[in-house]
């Protein structure tokens, strides 16, 4: 018997449990709230440790979620409500208008060049900017523009219609509104994903502007081949690094737990920078090398040369000094040390969803001490979940990679298949 | 005789304006078999699907190529329009003149050249397709798990919905595997006793999981939907023979021990594993750790990393392990002094270091050392180290515990390569995927679960019994067969010598040798297409739908004209 999921978060894990439960015949809506799919491993050029090329990995994922009849995707769209109905999950979706009718529109792009409204693209950074109607990102999937109301003149009283006159499919579409649409769902997935931590304070450290100082994030994109730069990997004054310290476990301490990814993908960072940019130095400063798993030791033994200084450090600062940046820290011997660098990257810890402890609210799950979902699952694995119908898959539970966050959907798509047929079973009695 | 149609698609101004529609039109037109030649405006909406429709009907066409956008965005678009026109739907060819002409190549001129080339081979390959039909096979929704630890256990509970009989293969005399005997287990406030038996009562509950203890699996043959496994049940001196659609290889892992260091050693170094299960009051010590007799240690220090330089790999999970096994320590025996050797401690997750914290306000002791001396010939073991200033430090224990790598279980790798599933470079099962299929193998229909993988937490093991599970249920659904992919290889027998050169290429385990006839064969359900042994052939024998010479040839023809 046909049943319906919801699946809030369409990243690797969302898209993932959407595809398992839809090739086993249920029905699938998928609610993203930004305008694609893919979540944040788009953003990323390559993946440790094998350095796959990270889009092209997950682009037949993404084109598998947008081609399956069963899986209904609502992007722009957000969980307002939820109520328990006789064994169901009532679920009331918002979905906000982006004006851009998916069916005609094909992805040209010619109503983002004739728009005249521009703002700092968050995808990128902010170290770009993008337009009032745009995607994020080329190769973005599903290839759809959305208009930011925020920016859009429209909606500031202004009649400009230069990105419909542009629109040679009369895709655009300004009498779209806001809809809400109501889900009958037998269950629910969480694959909200994570965020990282917020570097701003480090940004503002020195004297001027943070020139040399770049977050993890901001790394990936100068390194991606469809980011900012094209994939150069330059400082925001236009120079090319010769030296450069990558500083892992930013706020650990404050936080209280290790993020567990980070070190991996800095070593994949330094990979990144070998590769172009022959002669950089570089300084990695850690508080304990996280490397678990088969391949990890195997991948930093092939990642770190002679001549790259790992130091195990307690305390670090960064300040931003005219055009460089300088790095104290305090090494495990009490040492102080520092180096004056052309670049910093710092890697912020991996912190909850933006929006998990309203999600959490609203759908009456607990979260933990670091407030990521807490899964009945991950204390006590014994148990089925504890909030009947509704489950948790990836990295909204806590740091995770895309091959766990892989596994935990799949886990979460075997829990709901288990469960539906346990349904049957009964109703066939 | 062909009535081939050829449809170019403006995509707005993304192929109109890149190049010269006419000439693309007019060449096509020019060819043999080409009753129709046209362009239209959008053809992946609806109106252009429609005039698809209408046209292939009108014009009776035998044969469709559509020039547009990449066949990645629409291909299935335009399959699915021949088959709603009644029009076998390889019996058509898309040309991608928008990716790989208008938008890449500045010049008008080199653009048109570029895709008139395209649309030609295209042209010239179609009127030499063939028409492929839809095949069905059955499949059994039966599965096989060997392994009975946490992660078998968990999949089979997991797989269990009263609709299909699971086999649950254990080589020892009990269920439960590594973590049976484990006491205290972090991220859980149950035993691994407690863990195991909850999952022995529910299996012993649930009628269609058949839980074979003392055996072992011998031979797997078949694939997706269709293994038929030997189960040889050794105290009962006899095999089983069963069908299966998919099998689970959940063997777990093996804690590999260190060379004893002296010859005291046996009564006072034992590794955590050990330690582990002699606090646990069912424990062989009834919950003691006892040395020398039945003396109770005073210090005890607990070595990490043993064994990681020469396993190659952090297994990631001991150092969560050692604090959770001190910190319970320090329950049983609070006047025992603890000390942690380590060379950096891999603590991931959100409650390790809470755990860690807590250890360290409870008076554990952590020193990094990298390759401490350990000295057994004496009375107490001696610990020699150099501290992060260059001090050499000695210390004396009554025990030590060493934390050993965790390993591939014995055999098992044997097994797995048996089965043509892939083993990596530690001798653990290699995923289909690293990043996306990491319960999957190299061969269909067989997943791992657990530490059978690589080392990870109980909680890991756990997760991904249930992925494979979900994995399983979403392809073995009751009713339901399979349909394989039709642009496969097949081996024509008459001309095939029986080389076996098609094999040796063959990343699949797709091709078999059969010894009656003398020659290879395919199995349709296992190829996936790559080709590899079609261009590996020697003889000509091996074709591969779709891409065949006589397709291919014409192709090159124009492409190259």
């Amino acid at each position: 018997m046909n049943k319906t999921v919801l699946v809030i978060g369409a990243g690797v894990a969302g898209m993932e449990v959407s595809l398992v439960l839809a090739k086993a015949g249920h029905t699938v809506h998928l609610v993203e709230k930004s305008s694609i799919i893919g979540g944040q491993i788009i953003k990323c050029e390559e993946v440790f440790p094998n350095m796959e090329c990270a889009t092209c990995m997950v682009s037949p994922m993404q084109q598998e979620v947008l081609q399956h009849s069963k899986i209904t995707l609502h992007t722009l769209a957000e969980l307002t409500d939820i109520k328990r109905e006789s064994g169901a999950v009532k679920a009331r979706v918002k979905k906000r208008a982006g004006y851009v009718d998916p069916a005609a529109c094909i992805g040209c792009g010619s109503c983002s060049e004739a728009c005249p409204e521009s703002v700092a693209n968050e995808f990128e950074e902010g170290m770009v900017d993008r337009k009032a109607i745009s995607v994020p990102c080329a190769g973005a999937l599903p290839n759809v523009p959305y208009v930011d109301t925020e920016i859009c003149r429209r909606f500031k009283g202004d009649e400009c219609t230069l990105c419909v006159e542009a629109c040679m499919f009369a895709a655009i579409d300004f009498n779209q509104s806001d809809e809400d649409i109501d889900i009958m769902a037998d269950a629910v997935v969480i694959a909200t994903g994570f965020s990282t931590g917020d570097l701003s304070r480090y940004m503002t450290m020195g004297n001027g502007p943070p020139q040399g100082i770049y977050s993890a994030w901001e790394m990936e994109r100068l390194f991606a081949s469809n980011g900012p730069t094209g994939g150069a990997i330059t400082l925001r004054d236009g120079r090319t690094p010769q030296s450069v310290a990558i500083i892992h476990c930013i706020d650990r301490d404050e936080r209280g737990y290790c993020s567990s990814i980070c070190c991996l993908y800095s070593l994949k960072f330094v990979r990144y920078l070998q590769s172009k940019l022959e002669s950089v130095e570089m300084i990695e400063l850690h508080k304990d090398l996280c490397l678990p798993g088969k391949r990890s030791d195997r991948f930093a033994k092939k990642t770190l040369k002679e001549n790259h200084r790992l130091i195990h450090h307690s305390e670090v600062s960064v300040t931003a000094n005219g055009n460089s940046v300088d790095v104290d820290w305090t090494d495990q011997t009490g040492k102080r040390e520092s180096a004056k660098v052309d670049m910093a990257i710092l890697v912020p810890p991996v912190v909850p969803g933006p929006h998990t402890s309203h999600l959490a609210s609203l759908c009456g799950l607990q979260t933990d001490e670091k407030g990521f979902f807490l899964s009945g699952d991950t204390v006590n694995a014994g148990q089925k979940d504890s909030s009947e119908g509704i489950f948790i898959a990836g990295a909204a539970l806590g740091p995770m990679d895309a091959s766990q966050s892989i596994s935990s959907a799949d886990a979460v798509a075997g829990m709901i298949l288990s469960r539906f047929k346990e349904v049957r079973s009964g109703e066939d009695e | 005789m062909s009535r081939i149609g050829f449809y170019m698609c403006e995509c707005g101004p993304n192929i109109k304006d890149g190049l010269h529609m006419e000439s693309v039109l007019e060449s096509a037109a020019s060819m043999p078999g080409v009753v129709v030649s046209k362009p239209f405006g959008l053809l992946c909406s609806a109106q252009g699907k429609q005039f698809l429709i209408d046209e292939i009907t009108s014009n009776e066409l035998t044969h469709l190529v559509v020039g547009g956008c990449s066949p990645r965005q629409h291909e299935s678009t335009f399959m699915d329009v021949c088959e709603q026109s009644g029009l076998n739907p390889y019996l058509f060819q898309m040309v991608n003149l928008r990716e790989h002409c208008s938008w890449i190549i500045e010049d008008h001129e080199a653009a048109t050249e570029k895709a008139i080339r395209a649309v030609r081979s295209a042209i010239a390959r179609v009127n030499h397709h063939e028409a492929l039909r839809k095949k069905e096979i059955e499949l059994c929704t039966d599965v096989l798990i060997v392994g009975g630890g946490i992660a078998g256990m968990e999949a089979a509970l997991t797989l269990a919905d009263g609709q299909r009989t699971i086999y649950l293969v254990e080589k020892d005399a009990f269920l439960g595997g590594s973590v049976r005997k484990i006491e205290s287990i972090f991220g859980y406030d149950q035993s691994g006793t407690a863990l195991i038996e909850s999952r022995v009562n529910s299996l012993e509950s649930t009628s269609d999981i058949r839980t074979y203890k003392g055996s072992q699996v011998t031979e797997i043959l078949g694939f997706l939907g269709n293994y038929i496994a030997t189960i040889n049940i050794c105290d009962e001196n006899r095999e089983e023979v069963v069908e299966v659609g998919a099998v689970i290889l959940a063997t777990g892992f093996f804690p590999q021990h260190s060379p004893d260091t002296g010859e005291n050693s046996r009564s006072r170094v034992f590794t955590t594993f050990e330690i582990a299960e002699m606090i646990s009051p069912a424990g062989p010590t009834k919950g003691k750790i006892t040395w020398n007799d039945g003396e109770s240690p005073k210090s005890l220090a607990i070595m990490h990393c043993i064994g990681r330089s020469e396993a190659g790999y952090c297994s990631g999970v001991c150092c969560r392990a050692n604090i959770q096994l001190s910190l319970s320590l320090r329950e049983h025996m609070p006047d025992l002094s603890i000390t942690h050797f380590h060379s950096g401690l891999c603590l991931p997750g959100q409650s390790a270091e809470d755990m860690h914290r807590n250890a360290l306000e409870s008076g554990i002791e952590f020193i990094y050392a990298e390759e401490p001396d350990i000295d057994t010939s004496k009375n107490q073991i001696s610990i020699q180290w150099t501290d992060e200033t260059g001090k050499a430090v000695q210390k004396n224990f009554d025990v030590i515990a060493q934390s050993p790598a965790m390993v591939p279980a014995r055999n098992s790798g044997a097994f797995a390569e048996s089965l043509n599933v892939d083993i990596d470079d530690s001798g653990f099962i290699q995923e289909a995927h690293e990043k996306l299929e990491p319960t999957a193998t190299s061969v269909e229909g067989i997943f791992t679960a657990g530490c059978a993988q690589g080392p990870m937490t109980i909680g890991e093991s756990i997760m991904q019994a249930r992925a494979a599970a979900g994995r399983i249920l979403s392809v073995l659904v009751p009713g339901r067969k399979l349909e394989p992919e039709l642009r496969v290889a097949n081996i024509v027998e008459e001309l095939c010598i029986g080389c076996q050169q098609c094999m040796t290429v063959c990343a699949y385990g797709a091709i078999s040798y059969n010894e009656l006839k003398t020659v290879c064969e395919v199995n349709e359900v296992l190829c996936r297409g790559c080709g590899n042994c079609t261009a590996a052939c020697p003889s000509g024998a091996n074709r591969q739908r779709h891409f065949k010479s006589i397709q291919i040839y014409p192709e090159l023809c124009e492409a190259l004209r």
